[in-house]
């Protein structure tokens, strides 16, 4: 049969709390560690090319009106046909970086950075709730047994709902029934 | 900085990448043009070596021990082939789509660059202009063949179906080892193969938690 004792009981919570809880605990925490590294990286980098094409459009724009030397002789077209190398660079600047900014723009809707941060950062502190009915030692043998189950049931719970990114349903339609 | 890559020895995750950790976190996420074919052989989400640690240093009930190895034996055999697999489907998918993604991005983005040359190029060198309309096609002759070939087996789907499942079967490892319902009571071997009747429902898109009773198709 399968009836436990109590020194099975404590193994297996000891090992679920080892290798469930403290590995999920430390797995959040990494994740959002590193997509609010990686979020805040892609942003600045996303502001600095966007400051940077357009502080080169306002120089151009200094340098054209500014420079009575770029001034189109009669054949030319525009101001960039007797443009200098600080010009066309500048123009090319112009375009480049804001199309970087636009490329870093579009990485967060990959990579899902702020909607993981959400996600963990609640997963993390449900974690805590359910670790707080985490047994303890002087308990009685049935209050101990109640403790662990509870335990366990509110862990798997906390990783049911992490997988709600997936897809998975948060609450079944009763619960919704109920939360209404 | 350091000279050895981070500690990640958790088991949330089979998929680790070690080649990229003096990347900025950001290009760390970004996909592989070549992913892995094979699931990681050998995974373990509990580790035995550990696990012997620590038996010893918590003092264990050495017979306890022994019934819980049989039981990861069980699941090693039963559920975690499944797991694994699983888990390496998704990470293909993910990698497939997140690739699918950035090059559209990139494409859109140079598309978007030569437009923007073309203009200028007008005004300044017109001469330069068919070599730039010719690049700007050949642009939208690779998103085209891009779009043909990334709509077989939408990946967003497969990646999400194979994570699904994945994490319900990791999670149904742990009811089993935790003797969680429906595994609390009965034979162990009425216990064995309700697991293995479990797992292989889920392995086949079954909801067994309990959402598919209220209608739910949990694929």
């Amino acid at each position: 049969m399968a009836s436990r004792t109590r020194s099975e009981q404590e193994a297996r919570y000891v090992i679920f709390d080892t290798f469930v809880v403290n590995d999920a605990r430390h797995y959040y925490r990494t994740v959002l560690e590193e997509a609010r590294r990686a979020a805040s990286q892609v942003n600045r980098l996303r502001a600095a090319f966007g400051f940077l094409g357009g502080l080169g459009a306002a120089v151009i724009g200094l340098i054209v009106q500014s420079t009575p030397a770029i001034v189109c002789p009669a054949s030319g077209d525009n101001v960039f046909c007797t443009a200098s190398p600080i010009v066309a660079l500048l123009t090319a600047s112009v375009i480049i970086f804001p199309m970087l900014s636009i490329f870093l723009s579009l990485l967060p809707l990959i990579f899902e950075w702020d909607e993981r941060i959400q996600v963990y950062e609640t997963a993390l502190e449900n974690l805590e709730v359910a670790d707080a009915v985490s047994p303890i030692a002087e308990m009685k043998d049935i209050e101990y047994s109640a403790a662990v189950r509870a335990f366990t049931q509110g862990t798997l719970d906390v990783m049911h709902d992490e997988a709600v990114i997936y897809g998975d349903s948060a609450f079944s339609p009763e619960n919704i029934d109920q939360e209404r | 900085m350091n000279s050895q890559p981070p500690e990640t020895d958790s088991k949330m995750t089979i998929q680790s990448d070690e080649s990229r950790w003096r990347l900025p976190v950001w290009m760390r996420e970004m996909p592989r043009l070549r992913a892995a074919k094979e699931p990681v052989s050998a995974f373990q989400l509990i580790d035995r070596g550990q696990l012997r640690q620590l038996v010893t240093e918590k003092n264990l009930d050495k017979e306890a021990v022994t019934r819980i190895e049989s039981d990861l034996d069980f699941l090693e055999y039963e559920l975690l082939r499944l797991f694994s697999d699983r888990d390496h489907k998704a990470g293909l998918q993910q990698n497939r789509h997140r690739l699918y993604t950035v090059q559209y991005i990139t494409l859109g983005v140079l598309a978007v660059c030569v437009g923007a040359m073309i203009a200028v190029a007008v005004a300044t060198n017109p001469t330069l202009v068919p070599y730039l309309a010719m690049f700007a096609t050949l642009l939208a002759l690779l998103m085209t063949f891009l779009g043909t070939i990334s709509g077989r087996e939408p990946p967003v789907e497969q990646w999400y179906v194979n994570r699904r499942r994945a994490e319900m079967l990791r999670r149904e490892y742990f009811r089993f080892l935790m003797r969680l319902p429906p595994y609390q009571d009965g034979d162990d071997f009425q216990i064995k193969r309700t697991l293995s009747q479990r797992a292989a429902d889920i392995n086949r898109g079954l909801d067994v938690e309990g959402d598919a009773k209220h209608g739910f198709t949990n694929t």
